[in-house]
């Protein structure tokens, strides 16, 4: 499984959602399932995954979709 | 004519601190007033089997108590009462144990259960919730709240309009800055900064407290 797909799978996984809807418009709080709870389970299922440690200002930043694949990319992990 | 105590909210935490006013003034520990509601969004007379009227035709120089959950709302009320000429009056639940070298502020809430421990200060209009645990020199600072079964360790502080959720539990001498919120059940080890969202065991800083919202 290449690293894009992880990361898809937690995603949908974390918040319950379809493939259709990882886009440009899912950022934080603009679906039910992520707000504060739902943003720290997803920061859990990512340093899981990609055995990481995201420092504080780094998952404070992470808004979307799209902006937490530069994100992973500070800790090399190529989406 | 008859002192008058309002309390101010008509929501949940107004309901609890109604019931602790009445509770006193039937153990007469507080001496007997009219009790009655404030709520500016509500279209009755009469709540929780309580009159309820709006800050408007609040009666100047009575006491009042602030009864809502939200920190920020909890400053804003502040402000209207002192500007419409209101004191803010603490009410202590017989129920509670408090050293007598604790510093309580105006406009306490301390509700039944919760233990204040030596030489802790707390400072005006913070409400602390059933079973709360506030260690010894622990200062919790203007409009904080605290939720039920809290755990305070000795010398801890809470900040300004932060937000404690209900059972976390917070490490001895760690700091929780201003105007933040602590999730339920929280475990937190190390100091929380201001104006953040944190969660989990060990607690961790999720997002930044933008809405200054806990309730939505």
């Amino acid at each position: 499984m290449s690293n894009k797909d992880k990361y898809d799978k937690i995603f949908m996984e974390v918040f319950e959602i379809a493939h259709n809807q990882l886009n440009k418009d899912l950022k934080y709080q603009s679906i039910e399932a992520w707000d504060s709870v739902g943003h720290m389970t997803l920061m859990a299922a990512l340093e899981e995954e990609f055995d990481i440690q995201l420092e504080m200002d780094d998952i404070i930043d992470f808004g979307t979709y799209y902006t937490g694949i530069e994100t992973l990319k500070k800790y090399s992990i190529d989406i | 004519m008859s002192l008058i105590w309002y309390i101010y909210g008509a929501g949940g935490l107004g309901n609890e601190t109604m019931d602790i006013l009445k509770t006193e003034i039937e153990l007469k520990k507080i001496n007997n007033h009219q009790c009655i509601f404030i709520d500016d969004n509500l279209d009755k007379e009469e709540i929780f089997n309580n009159k309820v009227i709006s800050l408007d035709n609040c009666v100047e120089n009575s006491k009042v108590t602030i009864a809502t959950g939200e920190p920020e709302v909890r400053e804003k009320l502040a402000t209207k009462c002192k500007e419409k000429g209101l004191k803010l009056a603490t009410i202590v639940s017989s129920y509670s144990f408090i050293s007598k070298s604790v510093t309580l502020g105006d406009g306490v809430i301390v509700a039944p259960f919760a233990s204040i421990q030596a030489d802790a200060t707390v400072s005006s209009n913070v409400a602390i919730n059933t079973q709360a645990i506030i260690g010894h020199n622990c200062s919790i600072l203007d409009h904080a709240v605290i939720s039920s079964q809290v755990n305070l360790g000795g010398a801890s502080i809470v900040g300004s309009k932060s937000y404690i959720g209900m059972a976390a539990i917070i490490r001895e001498k760690v700091l929780v800055g201003n105007s933040s919120i602590v999730g339920m059940g929280s475990v937190v080890y190390k100091d929380i900064p201001d104006e953040v969202i944190a969660l989990g065991n060990p607690s961790r800083v999720s997002r930044r407290n933008n809405d200054k919202r806990v309730f939505k």
